[in-house]
Formats: structure tokens, sequence, C-alpha cells
């Protein structure tokens, strides 16, 4: 009897096989039977959360009505009774143009991604505890006073994102957790603004470069390293004037394989989670002010324009707020409720990064008998342990101690315990900084917000309405006992421990200097005599020189010419060096004759139908590295097949230099020491190189190379041909990426981007404010306000970018200011 | 002929009223109910199949019609691996998808009711 329900059994049970196989991911495909499904699945993912042209919904925690019109370019102009209505709002929108991406931002700063993706994430989760963001936000967030109109403002923030979660339900989810096999989003706290804010922060502070000096010095001696790499580089200038110097000599760093396998522990849990500097990943930036003496107009112009990496949806988000308090456009950040580039209704900024060096590394001595223990001032002390509970999707939850002493959390985990300290584990409070921004009017307002802006240090250009220009590097700046803190410190000792940071009046900062402008391009802030170490990782000089030579020249300046000085791709290294490098060569074929015919007739500008550009963008690389390479390896550093760094891929906040010192280093021997000792190729024993010999052979490589990778014919090589735009999805799925177009700018021009190849970092977001009428004022990004790819707002910034052209930024004072030519949409929100 | 078509209306409404819910899994439960009606495992596979099927059809074409079809298909066919010129398979799949997980609850009902008879 039994025997007729085997096939009925059978069947049932390939069912559920079957089912089950459909509900897990296999390999890199998610589950299909939830993707697939029409109900929750991809389908329902269309064009996103649009806004219809007239919409109205109550909101829960709104005191009063709220407008939000949408102008044509999706950008929402807020309208609110108060300030923490604005803040709700701004939220919402946030939130329905951007959940996923906000999301993933937060996990990753907090340490918590593995719970969203799984175990694949849970080295980065890890690394990302031991440094600690989501304490130091913490403790920030535990000292505000319940009534401070920033938390309240945080919170409304957090309000209005719930208020979109709470809303939206598991099937209509965006995109990326559709992907993922995500049904739940997380509710949105204070905490994680306040940790997204410290992430960013340690992204665009953070540094390892000490661990390359101290494996430098390591190596090379510390003579030899001081010279390689100076304090005081050849031709630089710093953008604010004198002050009494001072400088110290580097320690020495006996060898040791504890401290090698130290570093190298530190390196590859960086490496791993993707915190290292790459080459050409993109963290520098330009602004400059204009005065009224040198504007066409009469009044000051400003412009800015942060260099980060690309990605979608972007890193930006812009917005107009408008309180009775406030009115403020810019760029903000989906996850934060604040302006952080742009203008009020009188003053300007946007900032550039510092570069400071605020990270020192410090080797702790353990007490062999109880390895919990450190020796510092003189005893053994506790370590402080803070325990962990990261949760990971389809597993356990993976209990991790993140070991701390006075110094910071310990992020080594073989040979040495180095600890690592950073000013952004201090209490600090950039939300209040970027509040008191958006609220300001006048340059004492100004300078008040920016005492509270600490991590990442940043050097802030200023511009108002009564004609004021400026510019100040804010931050938090170590002092240390002695040293410079370029390299690993013993940390038993406390000879190298922090006492204190520069105080705030003493950072450096000019108002209305004689030249009538100001900038700053990541070049040092202080010049050589400022009485306190700031730092010794500047950019190369290239786009500060290039900026500085477009703003003496202009005279006056327009609004366009700074738009032009923004998308500017002359190369100011190939105008100093190709005489030089030219006089060397005598042709020895006809591709060499041709190429240097491109390149003698060149106006160096990187523009993508140049040939000329393609050629001295790979041939500087090629002349750099024979001059540098062959030291490195006498000095027992592995390199790959391509000419990198096996262990080590750049040093500086944009890997510019690769592994080598400084550009302007290198650029006073090419220069004026052609017969440098540094020229000479220590692999051929019986000869004597000079640089005329490295030149000719670095052109012969680069022509074989070029001609390999781009084709027997010259005309063909042009920029464009290769320097194209590449801008990836934040979970990088070739679909959703976006890019190709060829753009002009290498790494040396104020248009900074790669030097070659596909660029994925440059002008995040450019912006120019004319205070002579601030409706003209203007911006562009390369992306969209839609974080939904189907949605036309998801990229149709790229191709203005691309052109160096921008969307006008509308600015008005009320709804009814906007023209119905200008309105997209219109959202009222009202108390639920 | 009645039975089979009272078969597959009754898998299309209730695959619809499961699905309504973002029950995906619950599609082999609207193929057994048309597998039970028929008590003919190959008919139950068949119609409980077509019905689930069916219902997707429906329910698919509803979001994508008011959304740019050509480039939501483009995207998921991109994320799924194949080129803009197999922007049709993300359906084909769908569909096919539906058609089994029916089918599997039709068979099994259809047996189902075959034993018990």
């Amino acid at each position: 009897m039994l025997a007729r329900f085997i096939k009925p059994a059978l069947a049932l049970l390939a069912t559920v096989l079957v089912t089950s196989l459909l509900a897990v991911p296999l390999g890199p495909l998610p589950a299909l039977g939830p993707l697939l499904s029409p109900i929750g699945g991809f389908w329902s993912a269309g064009s996103g959360d649009s806004f219809h042209s007239s919409e109205r919904l109550s909101l829960r925690g709104l005191k009063d009505k709220v407008t939000l019109i949408r102008d044509v370019y999706g950008v929402p102009h807020i309208f609110a009774q108060n300030d923490e209505d604005a803040s709700l709002a701004l939220g919402y929108v946030h939130a329905r143009d951007r959940l996923a991406q906000m999301d993933l931002q937060r996990r990753k700063a907090a340490g918590a991604l593995a719970a969203l993706v799984g175990s694949g994430a849970l080295e980065d989760d890890q690394f990302m505890r031991d440094i600690g963001l989501r304490r130091a936000a913490k403790a920030a967030l535990d000292s505000m006073k319940p009534d401070d109109p920033v938390l309240l403002a945080l919170q409304a923030y957090a309000n209005g994102v719930n208020a979109y979660i709470d809303s939206v339900g598991p099937n209509h989810l965006p995109l990326e957790y559709k992907l993922l096999g995500v049904q739940q989003v997380e509710r949105w706290t204070v905490l994680d603004q306040m940790t997204f804010a410290k992430y960013m922060a340690w992204d665009l502070g953070h540094s390892f470069d000490d661990l390359y000096m101290t494996t430098l010095v390591e190596k090379m001696g510390a003579d030899k390293v001081a010279e390689l790499f100076p304090f005081d580089r050849p031709g630089e200038k710093s953008f604010v004037p004198t002050w009494p110097p001072t400088e110290s000599p580097l320690a020495s760093v006996p060898a040791s394989a504890q401290l090698d396998s130290a570093i190298g522990s530190v390196m590859s849990r960086a490496a791993q989670t993707g915190q290292l500097n790459q080459p050409n990943a993109w963290r520098g930036s330009n602004n400059w002010a204009l005065g009224p003496a040198k504007s066409a107009t009469g009044m000051p112009i400003f412009a800015s324009d942060p260099h980060l990496g690309y990605q979608l949806p972007s890193l930006w988000y812009a917005a107009q707020v408008v309180t009775p308090k406030q009115n403020v456009y810019g760029a903000t950040l989906a996850g934060v409720p604040f302006v952080v580039i742009g203008h009020t209704r009188n003053i300007a900024w946007g900032p550039t990064n510092t570069q400071a060096d605020v990270i020192d590394f410090f080797t702790e001595n353990l007490n062999p008998a109880n390895p919990s223990q450190y020796w510092h001032d003189g005893k053994w002390n506790d370590m402080q342990r803070v325990d962990e509970v990261i949760d990971v999707r389809g597993s356990k939850p993976v209990h991790y101690t993140v070991r701390v002493t006075n110094h910071g959390p310990i992020v080594s985990k073989k040979g040495f315990a180095v600890a690592m300290q950073w000013t952004g584990a201090q209490v600090t409070y950039e939300p209040r900084a970027l509040y008191k921004l958006n609220h300001a009017e006048d340059y004492s307002a100004f300078v008040d917000a920016l005492r509270y802006f600490q991590v990442p240090a940043q050097n802030f250009a200023f511009a108002d309405s009564k004609g004021n220009f400026a510019v100040w590097s804010a931050g938090l700046y170590p002092i240390r006992k002695s040293g410079d803190g370029r390299t690993i410190a013993d940390g038993s000792t406390g000879e190298r421990d922090w006492t204190g940071f520069i105080p705030f009046e003493d950072v450096p900062h000019a108002l209305n200097p004689d030249q009538g402008y100001v900038e700053s391009a990541n070049e040092r802030p202080a010049p050589p005599n400022y009485p306190y170490m700031l730092g010794w990782q500047w950019d190369p000089n290239s786009r500060a020189r290039r900026i500085r030579q477009r703003l003496d020249a202009c005279n006056p300046c327009t609004v366009a010419d700074m738009q032009a000085l923004q998308y500017d791709s002359k190369d100011v290294y190939a105008e100093d060096l190709l005489p030089n490098m030219t006089a060397a060569i005598t042709p020895q074929d006809d591709l060499q004759r041709a190429a240097l015919d491109q390149l003698k007739g060149w106006d160096c500008f990187t523009r993508t139908d140049s040939v000329a550009a393609t050629i001295w963008t790979r041939w500087l690389i090629n002349f750099r590295r024979a001059t540098w390479q062959d030291d490195w390896s006498a000095a027992g550093f592995a390199f790959k097949d391509d000419g990198s760094l096996a262990d080590w891929d750049g040093w500086g906040f944009n890997g510019e230099n690769e592994y080598q010192p400084p550009i302007e280093f290198w650029m006073s021997l090419v220069k004026n020491q052609p017969n440098s000792p540094y020229f000479d190729d220590l692999d051929t024993k019986n000869k004597v190189e000079t640089r005329d010999d490295l030149i000719r052979t670095s052109l012969e490589n680069t022509l074989a190379e070029l001609k390999k990778e781009l084709g027997p014919d010259l005309a063909r090589w042009t920029y464009g041909s290769h320097h194209t735009l590449k801008i990836p999805h934040l979970l990088n799925v070739d679909v959703l990426n976006r890019g190709g177009q060829p753009i002009p700018g290498d790494g040396n021009s104020p248009n900074g981007q790669s030097n070659f190849g596909p660029s994925d970092g440059g002008p995040s977001w450019r912006m120019v404010v004319d205070f002579s009428n601030l409706g003209n004022s203007f911006a562009v990004y390369p992306g969209g306000q839609s974080g939904w790819p189907l949605n036309a707002h998801y990229d149709d910034l790229i191709s203005l970018w691309v052109k160096g052209e921008y969307f006008p930024m509308y600015f008005p004072p009320a709804p009814d200011q906007l023209t119905s030519a200008q309105i997209e949409s219109t959202l009222t929100l009202i108390r639920q | 002929m009645n039975n089979n078509r009272m078969a597959l209306g009754a898998a299309a409404s209730t695959a619809l009223v499961l699905e309504w819910f973002g029950w995906w899994w619950a599609m082999p439960i609207a193929g057994l109910v048309a597998g039970w009606m028929l008590a003919s495992g190959n008919r139950g596979f068949l119609f409980g199949g077509l019905g689930v099927m069916l219902a997707w059809l429906v329910l698919i074409g509803v979001p994508t019609a008011a959304a740019p079809l050509g480039r939501l298909l483009v995207v998921f066919s991109g994320i799924l691996g194949f080129g803009a010129s197999l922007a049709f398979v993300p359906v084909l799949i769908a569909i096919l998808l539906a058609f089994l997980l029916g089918g599997l609850g039709g068979l099994t009902g259809g047996l189902a009711a075959q034993a018990r008879k």
C-alpha cells in the first residue's frame, strides 16, 4: 500500500530540492528564485522610486509643512519652516534616491559589511573594528547635549531616512538589495551618521606611508632617505606666507625580521581591505577664490573641485536647503544632513585635502609574562580590550577582540605589536562644523565653524559677498615630543608620544593676501619656516603652479575663465622637462623621428586628440622608473613585471610618485645634474650611465610599448584612444558601470586624472560661485542624483562633466521663485 | 477539456495570490492544486506549470510595461551575464522557472491524488 506513495514522495522531494536550489546563490549569481520573482524581484526595480510630478506625503516627525521641488537636474530644493524639518526632508529624499549607497557606506564605516554580504567581508570588518571609527563616533555622540541643535538636526535626518525605509517594504527595495538577496534594511541612527563622517575622515586622512618610510630607512639608511625625500622640495611654494623653520633628522631603523613581519602584516590587512593608496587613486583637489580686484565682476569668484575616486552612485548629492535660519546650496553626502561644499547667501567654501601627517605607528613592547600588558611610562600597563561581535550573513557571529594601548589600537597580526595613533580617534565634532558652515554668512562665522572641523584636516578656501577671500588649513595636527613621525617609533620609550595639538589660531591661514587670490591644490600649506611639523606627503606641485599661472595671468578673470581652469589639461612638468628630454635624442628611426616631431610641436595640453600626450605620459613614467628601479632593487626591494613595486603600490595621498622620491627632487636632478649617480644603472656593471642615456633608453622602451599596445600607426596614438572615463558602480556590476568617453587631463594638470589608460578618479565635483549673481553659479559631477540605474537621473550629468560643462545652481529664496521650465516635480510633506 | 481549463485557472489564480505576497517559493502549491484537481501526474505537470507561468507573465508584464522595458531587460540581461542582444533571455528564464516550479507541484499533486484513489 505504501508503495503507491513512493512516486508522489519522489516528486515532492524533487520539488523541494529544486525550490531550495533556487533559494540560494549559485557562485557569482544571486539566488534566482527571489531575483526572478515578479513581485520583489528584479522587475520591480524598474525606473526606481521616481518622483511624480506632484506628490503629497505625510511623514511622522515633521512639525510643519515642507515643500520639496526637484529641478530638471534632479536637485531637490527644500523649503521648510525650521531646520529640523529641513533635515528630515533631506533624510527622506537622500534615502529615496540613494538608500543602498547609504547602507553600504555605513556598514563599511562600522565594520558591519559581513552582516550584509557574508564572510567575504569579514577581514574588512575586523580591520575597521580595529580602527574603531564607530567607537570614536559614539564617544562624540555621548558627549552631545540633548538640546544641541546639531544633534536635533541629526536625529531629524534619521527620522526622515527611516520614514522612507518604513514606506518602501521588502518588495520595492533598490536593485542592489535584490542582487544581494536582502529583504530588510536596518533602521538609520544618529550613530550611523557620526560613524560615516568619521569614515570620510579616515578615507581622506589615513596613510600608511610611515611604514614605507620605515622600510626605506631600514634598507637604505636614514641619511640616504633624508636626501631622497627632503622636507623642502625644489621649486615648492606654500600657499600661506612665511613662518620660522624646524626640521628633525630621520632616526635610523635597524634591520629587524620582527619589524618587517609586523609591517607586512599591517600592509597586507590594509591591502585586503582596499585601504592602500593606489597609484592614480585620486584624492587630490583644487580650490581657489578670487578677490574683487582680479574679478571681472568686481565681486569674488569662488571655485572648488575635489578630486576623488569615481563611483556610481556618486559620492556627492546636490541639494538646496532653505529655512528662516539658512539658505545653502551645494554638495551633500548621502548619509549626513549638511552641505559639505557650497555657498550660502553670503559665503562660499570648499576644501582640499591638507594631507598632513596625522597618523603615527608605534611598536609596543609586550610583557613576555602577560602579552596583554605593554611597557610605557616606566611600567607595565594593561591594554584595553574591546570585545566586538561581528554578524556574518549565513554564519554564526564572530567574536573579535580589539587591543588598545595608550597610542591606539594594535593593527598588526604578526611580528611586533604595532599600535596606530590617529587624530580621528579623538572626540571630534565635524557635523557641528558643517552645521555652522551651512548657517554662516560672514568670515567670522566661517572661522568659528572651522574650529570644529578637525578630521580630516582640510584646506578650506573661502569667499564672501563683502569681498573677502581666505584659506584655512583647519584640522587637528599632533605635536610630538620629538621626531617628525615619519617612521615607526618605539612606543615603550614615550619619546615620540604626542603632547598636544597645534592651536587653532596657529594653523596655516591667510586672509586677503596681496596677490589678489588664494588657492590650494594639496601642496604644502606653510613654508619651511613654519614652527610646527605638519607633514611631508604633499602632492606634486604641478596643479598649484598651473592654477597660479592662470590666476596671475587673467586680469580680470571671469566665471568662464574659472570653469576653463577647472577643465585645464596643461601639464607644466612637460613644459619643464621636455626641452632637456628631447634635446638628448638623435632619432634612430622613423618612429622616433615622428615621436619627436609630435613632442617638439606640442603645447603640453593633454587633450584627447593629442598624440604627444600619449607619448609624454608614458615616457615620464618610464624615465622615472629607469632612474630609481635599480636603486630600489639594490636595496632589496622586489618588483613586479610591470615595473611597480611588489609590496607597495604608491606613497602619498594619490600614489602619483609611486614608490619613488618626490617628482620635484627628481626633476631638479634632470634639469641640473645630468651626471648624478642616481642616473647610473646599477645593473650594468661596466658602464656608468648619465641622464641622457636613460632618456634615450626610456624613450626606446616607451615607443616599443606603445607600438605593441596601440598599434604601429603613431597617428592613432591619440590620448583619447586609451584615456577614457571609468565609473564603476559600488557593486561593480558591468552593466551598471559607466564610462568609455575619451577625457583630457593627466596626473599633473588641474583637471587631474590618471596618467595613462582609463581614469577612475579625478574631479568628483566642480563648482564655480559668482558673488555678483549667486543665481549665475554652476556645478557638475560625473554621475546623477538618483541611485536607481533605470532612473533618468542615474547618469545624466556625466555627459556635461565630460565636456567641461555645468548645470546651473538655481538658488531661489522661496518655492515660487523657480520657473515651470526649471521644475520637474513637487513633493509636499505634511505632518502625520 | 473543461477540467483542464479549470485546473489551469485554479493554478494561475492561486499563483497570482501567492506571488502577490512575494512567495515565489510557494508556486509548487499552485501547481499542486491543478495536479490534485486533475488526479494525473502528467497533466498535473503540464497545467500546473502553465498556470504558474501565466500568472508570472501577467505579473512581470505590469511593472515592466510601466518601466522603460528595453533598458530594464538590457540591465537585467547584463547582470545575469548575457549581452544586450540576448535581453529577452531573463524573461525566458523567468517563465521557464515558473513552469518548472508549477509543473513539479502539479506532478506531485497529480501523483498524490492518483495514489489516494
